[in-house]
Formats: structure tokens, C-alpha cells, sequence
């Protein structure tokens, strides 16, 4: 007889996303399976709050922006530490899959834990937490493939052993490619034709090398080797009439990190340390360029320092954090040579935790120093800015351990900085040296529940947040002429909006459970730049009111299924919403079935199958870059 | 338990079945198309080019107005043949009985019947840009360095001439195509293979010489006495656009700061356009002179006066026989995606009326 298997809680500690001070979802691996999801740009629907410019496909650049900020707000991180972007000042996230992910954790406006980097400190914090398996067992791994649609081949193998009781050893490698090329509907005017994306062929890997270790005295140090190399063909936006298909964009990505922990008595300490490496090799074969092809190629380095101490007396908590960053960008192109930015960013952090309340503030400094051999650097930037967050346990109760629930409210409100790319302050007519910094307020307060109302109903989780946003200086690139553009610090932006998201489980029968996410954003953002423009009061470009993902899964002792919708309301592609941009809604379903098969000497298999898109419909996220229609994908992976 | 499961599934399934139902309701996207306008007598039109908005994704349009009455149509073309002109058409010229638009981002040249402007034909050429006609055909720049003869019989690219990297706008005169190299991609190399109009006799499609010309060189403009005069745009940064007269004797003299240029009989107008960026709102500085295209003298100083300018002009465009002038605008400034205007003035700058266009109207034709 079949039985649900025995959860194996391996990886990133999940902190109960609920009982955080300040709005902070997860997702864990298992969690994206119950969902659907599939890949990275699915995980990141399912984060409330979060919207996904996604320019289509797997090839297809992926950013976040968190309630509306835009997308130079929100922090990456890859275990524990920020990636860094100087160029662009956003992260490409298609880079990563979520197959070598175990987790992901959005924190809004400000971070759980009191000692943290103080980049981590960003409008918003999205961490991806990378694959552990079995910490108990001397060797252990995970091996893995997934094939699908469009060319779609994905094996991973992880290899982890535990060299002494003190230090793990792991290894990851990841490989993908895909043709990428799939069916869309082209519909000009009366002609509708039935076209497939070309020239989207995409290879990448990833290599990671990561050591854990606790010394004597208890501290904790971990290292990460990490590699990407990352080959794509560029489609482009869809053309009427003609299929261009000339770029091609080749980048790798390196960097290794070290990270220390350590407590005595009440005293924290935390220290790591970080060198990245990126190239983007940019390609547009065409003999309209002088050589007969532009080539556009971008160096970053960055060393990254970050240190910080916590001390706790009795009520209150005290921590100060502060980070070095040096960046430098150079390219081939004549009129951009090495950009330089030395950064301090110093975090002063206070807490007071009672039965029924804990507060937090923040005061953060940033100063930053530029150069720039040839011409006018940046204007050097300093900043500083609070954070103040306040969690009150409004009721709870406690029955039995079958019937308990616990009711919290929040309120919060914080001031962020996003300092102008290199790109938008050096490119060749584009960029403006005296930009200022784009500030961002956020104001928002929430409620939620945690509870177990039944025997039966094992776990209800509600949470809903109400927020303001202002958003002053905003850095926009606008046409200088019909032939270039620059960027300028124009604009404020208000943003209401509400996030809610309900987590479910339900255990209807023995070995039958039914597990319900839902996430919800509705989001009223609206220009407030210059009431006589005609974008003045409307809702900014790609941001929809409203998006909704739900999922149910039920895990039987069968094959589990799920079934996930994500939905987004109608969206304009220009801020003045012009005539013939609005995108309409859409709403993507899809299935899965999912079934694990336990094998000798603690083996696990995993067998995945899913189908996305099912009902084939064809939306835009952006737009003229059409997104799959219905498409498949299964794996299998093995635990050992 | 078992039949409050039952129950419970039976629920979450109608649940999902309603919603799948509901949102599997499909919308077109949204083509803008109308009842087909009634064309007016070819002599008294004149047909604007709207760039549309690659960067969002817009395609462009054609519109026309009536000469006579002002009556303003917008996308004729798609409201005619029901389908987009395509993206980022350029520029247009009227020629026989038919239009022609190059549309860059799209490699064609449409032809269109002036009279009903429904399609004649779709002519593939790479990149069309800068378009004019004379002697029985049609040319067109292509920015992977050639101009395109096109028969305007057979309706066909026809020949192809190479004349130098990314040439941008041509006009004909006295027997021969003037063509601007602009060198625009080599920004990184100070446009320096640019710098220079290529002239190609007419009678044999053969490329004569060049004349050399300032930096990054755009609109070009021909009087009926075969004076041509072209904008060297600069480098958007110190090098500042100036308007260059090509004399006889095949060298290039600057005539004066200039931004854009227009010519009707011997009147020479030129647009000036400065842009303070480094301002919140950003300030635009435009001036409109008339210079005697004979002399080069200036024979009139803002003829277009300040409180009925474009506040963020596109182009200058001059009617070749009434003498009416017409300058092109965006919205505003920092308003790119909006629909635009054409503004008309007489030949002695008296403002007659302010027409809404498409997005980024860039060309006006006749």
C-alpha cells in the first residue's frame, strides 16, 4: 500500500513567511510543485506584489518590479548576497531556473532578520535560495532531467557529501537549451497569419561549487563558487511585413562569495564577502553597421565587503551593518571607458520585541563617489534614509493542537534610493551624468492569520497588505530626437495598492490533502508628473490593476495533480495609453500530475509532468513579444 | 468523509470550469479600423508620415488633410486596406498617380493608388529611409549603404547603387540624386565615413562623386533652380547642426545653425531647434528663419511667432508651389507615444490651423 511520503526538509531554513514583521512570501520547491510552476518567470507570478516583465519564452529577459517601484528597486539575491548590476541596475532572471532553486523569499520593504546586509535593504529583497539535499547522509545527490516543448532539454545533477561532521562539499551543474521557437498568431487588420518565433535558440550553464563549514567556537562559514555561461539568439519584437532576427547575445557571469556567522552570548557577528565578474557580449549582424555588425560588449567587476554586529538586551535588539562596494563597467565602445563607483552603504538598526508587539527602525546611509576618466563622472550621491516597521499580535487562540489560529497587524513605512545606472549615466546619448537619485516612500499596513480551524482544515493562512508608494525623480529615458534618446530624472508616481494572498490545506480523507495558494495584487498607480500631460492620472505603462494566481493541488497516493491559473487584468504599453496599445487580459491555465516513488536504500524518484497554457491562449506580456501557447514538459529526478 | 470530499471536489470543479469559461473568451487585439475615407482630387492633398513608436511596440500610419478645407483623416492607409502600414515609416513622396512610403522597420515601399489609396504594391527593399522621384522613378536610401531605383511601370526594385554607410534622406536636382551619407551607426568613430552627400547622375543610376559636408548629414532640400542645401546634424552633443549649400563647383560652404530645412520658390527655411535637458521641465529654444536661397541673405527672422510655435517640433516641411509651411510636433517634450500635430502657417507665417495626427508625424508629403 502507498502512503504519502515523508516530507525531507532540506535547504534554505523556511521562516513561516506569516510571522514575519514585515510582508515576506516564500516559496519553497515543494511549494512550485504543488503550484505548477515550471519555471522562473511562473515562480515569480506567484509572488504577491511582484509584477514580471517577460520578454517571452525561455530566451526571454525576465525582471521583477515589487508594488510598482520598477525593477532598479528590487534586490536580487543569491544566497544571502546581492547581485549587483551596475550596468543595468536589474537582473536578468531568466538566467536562473528554478530547478537548481530551492526556494524563493520576497521581502517587501524591509527584511526579517535585524543583521543583514545592508544592500539586502532595498524598496524589496527577492532571494533565491540554492538546492541543498540531504544534510544528514555522508553522500547524497540529486539528478534530474526535464525535456520539453520547443526543444526544451534540462538534466541537473548535485552532488553533496559531508567531508567531516563540521563541513559539507557541494556541487551543482545545471545545462539547458532550447529552439525556443513557437507558434503565435500575427493579427494585422484584417490578415491574420499563423507565424513561429525564429531565431530564439538559447544554451546555458551553470557550475557551482559550495562549502559549508562550523568551526569550534561555533561559527558558521560558507562558500559559493558560482558560473554561468549563457549563449541566445535574440528574436526580437515581432515586425509586421519582415522577420529580422540579427542579435545574439553571449554572456557569462562568475563570481564567489564567502559568508561568516557567528553568536557569543548576546552578540552576533556577520561578515562576508564577494568579487562577481559579468561580460555581455552583444551582437547585431547587419551591414548597415560600420563593420558590418554592431558589437556592443560590457566588463563588470565588483567587489562587494559587508560586515555588521548585533547585540540583544533583553527587549531590544541593536545591530549595525555597513557595506563597501566598488563597481567598474568598460566596454568597446570608444565613448564609454571604465566607469567607477566606490559605495558605503551603513545600516543602524533597533528593535524592541514584547509578548504582543515587536518595532523595528532603521536608519540608513549611502555615499557614494564616482569616476570616470574621460569627461564628467556621476554626480556622487548621499543619502540617508529611515525605516520603520511595527507588528502588533492583535488575538490569539489555542483550543487544542487542532484548533489554534493567531492574528497580527502590521504597519510600516520606508524610504529608498536607487542611484542611475551606468547606462543611464555614461551610454552614448543616452546616459546624463547629473542625474539624481530616484527616491522611493512606501507606506503600508496589514493583517495577517494564521491558523488551524479543523482537524481537517490543517492550515489557513491569510495575509493582506494595503500600501501607498510615491515615487519622486523617477529616472526615465525619453527621445532626445527621432534618432536618440537620453535619460532624465522626471516624474512622480503614486501607487495604491492591496496584496493578498491565501494559503490553504485541507486533509479531506486519510492520505488526501488539498492544498489552495492564491495570490491577489490590486495596484493604482498613477502619474503625477505634469497635469497637462496626457499621461498625467493614468496608470503607468505594463502595469496591470489587477493579477491573480491560484493554484489547488491534491496529493493522494495516486499521483498528485494540480491545476494553476495565472491571471493578469488589461494593460496599457504606453504611458499615455495610446490608441491601439492596450493589451487585454488574459489568463494562462495549466495541469500537472506529480508522483514520488519510493526505491531502495532511501532513493526517491520524482516524476513530473505538466501541460501550460492549456487552453493555447496567446497574451503579450510585452508588447510584439508574444508569450508560448500551450506547451508541455516533464522530468524525473532522483534523489539518492 | 468520503462524501464530503465528494462534495468538496464536485464544488472546486464547477468553480474551475465557470472561470476557465469565463477567461477563455478571447479579445482581438485591438487594429484601429474605420469606415474607408473618400480621397479627395490628388492636387489638393497632402499626406502625412507617422514614425509610430518602435521602442512601444506602435506601427506607424499615414494621414492626409485637405489642402482646401482642412478636412483631417488619420490612417488611411489601414483604414483603406484594412492592414498596418507597418513600422516606422519614414517618409513618403507622391509621384504619377500613386504614393510611396518607405517603411524602415518593416523593408518596404508601399505604393498606393492616389486616388483610393488602396494598395498597388508591396515593394521589399532593406531599411528604406530617405524616399524622392524623378525622371520615371522612384528612389529610396536603403541604411545598409545604397539607394534603391524602383520602376514606377513594373512596381519592382529595379537596380541598386551603393553610395555610402547609412545614407538618410535625398533629393533630385539639375539631373542627379543628392544623397546624404550620415555615417549614423559610427557614432563611436565620430561618424567619420559620413561627412559627405554623394551625388548620382540620374540618366546612367551611376554615382558621380561626393561632396564633402559636416557631421552626420540628414535633410536635404533642392530650389527649382538646383540649389541644394542640407543639415549637417552634428553629434547631438558639441558638434552642433548647421546647414551646409552645396555650390557649383561641387565644394559645401555652411550657410548658418540650423536644425532642419525647407525650400519653396527661393525661400530657404530653417528650423533651429536647442534643447536644455539639464532642466526640470526641459526648455526648448526654436527658431525659424527665411533665408533667400539666391543670396543666402537673411530675409526674414522668426517668421513663426513664439506663442503659436509646436512645443516640440518633429519637422519642417514647405508646400513647393503655395508656399505653405508646415512643422511636425510631438505632444510635448517627454511625450513620445502620444498622438502628435502638424501645424500650418501661410507662406508669411500666419498661423492657419493645428491638425492631431498619428505618433511622431515625421514627414509631410503633396
Amino acid at each position: 500500500m502507498d502512503t504519502l511520503g515523508t516530507a525531507v526538509v532540506t535547504g534554505y531554513a523556511a521562516k513561516g513567511d506569516m510571522q514575519q514583521a514585515v510582508p515576506t512570501q516564500q516559496l519553497t520547491s515543494a511549494q512550485m510543485q504543488q503550484m505548477g510552476v515550471s519555471d522562473i518567470g511562473g515562480a515569480l507570478q506567484r509572488l504577491s506584489g511582484l509584477q514580471l516583465r517577460d520578454y517571452g519564452g525561455a530566451g526571454g529577459l525576465k525582471t521583477v518590479s515589487a508594488r510598482g517601484l520598477g525593477a532598479a528597486h528590487t534586490v536580487v539575491a543569491y544566497d544571502g548576497l546581492a547581485l549587483g548590476d551596475a550596468r543595468q541596475g536589474q537582473t536578468d532572471l531568466s538566467r536562473f531556473n528554478t530547478e537548481y532553486l530551492d526556494g524563493l523569499t520576497l521581502s517587501i520593504a524591509d527584511v526579517p532578520n535585524l543583521l543583514c546586509p545592508v544592500r539586502n535593504l532595498g524598496a524589496a529583497l527577492l532571494e533565491m535560495h540554492p538546492q541543498q539535499t540531504d544534510s544528514t547522509r555522508r553522500l547524497s545527490g540529486r539528478a534530474g532531467i526535464n525535456v520539453g516543448s520547443f526543444g526544451a532539454v534540462a538534466p541537473s545533477l548535485r552532488l553533496q557529501g559531508k567531508c567531516t561532521d563540521r563541513v559539507t562539499l557541494g556541487l551543482s551543474s545545471h545545462f539547458y537549451r532550447a529552439d525556443n521557437n513557437y507558434p503565435f498568431i500575427l493579427q494585422n487588420g484584417k490578415i491574420i497569419t499563423h507565424e513561429t518565433r525564429d531565431h530564439s535558440h538559447m544554451q546555458a550553464y551553470t557550475v557551482q561549487g559550495d562549502l559549508s563549514a562550523t568551526d569550534q567556537a561555533g561559527g558558521k562559514w560558507q562558500m559559493l563558487l558560482f558560473y554561468n555561461n549563457d549563449d541566445r539568439e535574440l528574436p526580437g519584437q515581432v515586425m509586421y511585413y519582415t522577420q529580422k532576427g540579427t542579435e545574439q547575445l553571449d554572456e557569462q557571469r562568475a563570481f564567489a562569495q564567502l559568508r561568516q556567522e557567528r553568536r557569543w552570548n548576546d552578540w552576533k557577528w556577520m561578515c562576508a564577502a564577494k568579487f562577481s565578474f559579468s561580460e555581455s557580449l552583444y551582437d547585431d549582424t547587419n551591414p548597415q553597421y560600420p563593420t558590418g555588425a554592431l558589437q556592443q560588449n560590457y566588463w563588470q567587476r565588483e567587489w562587494y565587503a559587508t560586515t555588521g554586529v548585533m547585540r540583544t538586551f533583553r527587549r531590544f535588539s541593536a545591530a549595525y551593518a555597513a557595506d563597501y562596494t566598488h563597481t567598474s563597467l568598460n566596454s568597446n565602445q570608444s565613448a564609454a571607458p571604465r566607469a567607477k563607483r566606490h559605495s558605503l552603504q551603513q545600516a543602524l538598526s533597533l528593535r524592541y520585541t514584547h509578548r504582543v508587539l515587536t518595532a523595528t527602525a532603521r536608519v540608513l546611509a549611502y555615499d557614494d563617489w564616482n569616476s570616470y576618466p574621460v569627461g564628467e563622472a556621476a554626480q556622487n550621491a548621499h543619502h540617508i534614509s529611515p525605516t520603520a516597521d511595527v507588528t502588533v499580535h492583535l488575538v490569539s487562540w489555542h483550543k487544542d493542537a487542532e484548533h489554534w489560529g493567531r492574528l497580527r497587524a502590521r504597519v510600516l513605512y520606508k524610504e529608498s534610493y536607487r542611484v542611475p545606472t551606468f547606462s543611464e549615466t555614461y551610454y552614448y546619448h543616452l546616459g546624463t551624468q547629473r542625474l539624481r537619485p530616484e527616491l522611493a516612500r512606501q507606506t503600508g499596513a496589514g493583517l495577517t492569520l494564521q491558523a488551524q480551524p479543523a482537524p481537517w482544515w490543517q492550515n489557513l493562512e491569510v495575509s493582506a497588505d494595503a500600501y501607498f508608494n510615491h515615487v519622486r525623480d523617477r529616472i526615465s529615458a525619453i527621445p532626445y530626437n527621432l534618432y536618440v534618446w537620453q535619460t532624465v530624472n522626471m516624474g512622480r508616481v503614486n501607487i495604491w495598492g492591496t496584496d493578498v494572498t491565501l494559503h490553504s490545506t485541507f486533509r479531506p480523507a486519510e492520505r488526501h490533502l488539498l492544498l489552495l495558494h492564491t495570490n491577489y495584487s490590486w495596484q493604482k498607480a498613477t502619474d503625477r508628473t505634469d497635469p497637462t500631460s496626457r499621461s498625467y492620472g493614468k496608470q503607468p505603462a505594463y502595469m496591470p490593476q489587477h493579477t491573480l494566481g491560484a493554484s489547488l493541488a491534491w496529493e493522494n497516493p495516486w499521483a498528485n495533480l494540480s491545476i494553476s491559473l495565472t491571471a493578469l487584468s488589461e494593460r496599457w504599453s504606453t504611458n499615455e495609453h495610446a490608441a491601439g496599445t492596450l493589451l487585454p487580459a488574459y489568463a494562462e491555465w495549466g495541469v500537472g500530475a506529480y508522483r514520488e516513488v519510493k526505491l531502495p536504500r532511501g532513493v526517491r524518484l520524482n516524476l513530473r509532468a505538466d501541460v501550460l497554457n492549456l487552453f493555447n491562449k496567446q497574451y503579450e506580456i510585452v508588447r510584439r513579444y508574444p508569450m508560448p501557447g500551450r506547451h508541455w514538459k516533464v522530468g524525473a529526478t532522483i534523489d539518492f | 468523509m468520503k462524501t464530503k470530499f465528494s462534495r468538496f471536489a464536485t464544488r472546486i470543479s464547477v468553480a474551475l470550469v465557470i472561470m476557465s469559461a469565463l477567461v477563455a473568451c478571447d479579445e482581438s487585439d485591438g487594429f484601429q479600423d474605420g469606415a474607408a475615407p473618400n480621397p479627395q482630387p490628388r492636387q489638393e492633398m497632402a499626406y502625412v508620415v507617422n514614425q509610430g513608436s518602435m521602442y512601444s511596440g506602435i506601427a506607424g500610419s499615414l494621414d492626409a488633410f485637405s489642402l482646401t478645407d482642412g478636412t483631417y483623416s488619420n490612417s488611411i492607409f489601414s483604414a483603406t486596406n484594412q492592414q498596418s502600414l507597418g513600422d516606422s515609416p519614414q517618409a513618403g513622396v507622391a509621384y504619377g498617380s500613386r504614393l510611396y512610403i518607405a517603411v524602415f522597420g518593416s523593408n518596404l515601399v508601399w505604393a498606393i493608388d492616389r486616388d483610393t489609396w488602396q494598395i498597388a504594391a508591396q515593394i521589399t527593399t532593406t531599411a528604406p529611409e530617405g524616399i524622392c522621384a524623378a525622371d520615371g522613378a522612384v528612389y529610396v536610401t536603403n541604411n545598409d549603404g545604397y539607394v534603391t531605383r524602383i520602376d514606377t511601370t513594373t512596381l519592382q526594385a529595379e537596380a541598386r547603387l551603393a553610395v555610402g554607410p547609412n545614407p538618410a534622406h535625398l533629393t533630385a536636382a539639375d539631373g542627379h540624386l543628392y544623397i546624404s551619407i550620415s555615417d549614423g551607426y559610427n557614432y563611436n568613430g565620430g561618424y567619420a565615413n559620413g561627412c559627405r552627400v554623394a551625388k548620382v547622375r540620374l540618366s546612367d543610376f551611376t554615382k558621380v562623386g561626393d561632396i564633402m559636408v559636416g557631421v552626420n548629414p540628414g535633410p536635404i532640400v533642392a530650389d527649382g533652380a538646383g540649389r541644394v542645401f542640407v543639415v549637417a546634424r552634428g553629434n547631438y552633443a558639441d558638434i552642433l547642426p548647421q546647414v551646409y549649400q552645396i555650390q557649383p563647383d561641387g565644394t559645401a560652404t555652411v550657410l548658418c545653425e540650423g536644425s532642419d530645412v525647407a525650400v519653396a520658390g527661393e525661400n530657404l527655411y530653417v528650423m533651429n531647434q536647442v534643447t536644455d535637458w539639464s532642466v526640470v521641465p526641459a526648455v526648448n529654444r526654436v527658431s525659424y528663419t527665411i533665408y533667400d536661397t539666391q543670396s543666402g541673405k537673411v530675409k526674414q527672422e522668426n517668421f513663426i511667432p513664439t506663442d503659436q510655435q509646436p512645443v516640440a517640433p518633429i519637422r519642417l516641411i514647405a508646400h513647393p508651389t503655395n508656399g505653405e509651411i508646415y512643422v511636425t510636433s510631438n505632444a510635448s517634450l517627454t511625450d513620445y507615444t502620444s498622438p502628435g500635430y502638424v501645424y500650418r502657417y501661410a507662406a508669411d507665417g500666419t498661423f492657419i490651423a493645428r491638425y492631431d495626427a498619428g505618433i511622431a508625424p515625421c514627414d509631410i508629403f503633396f
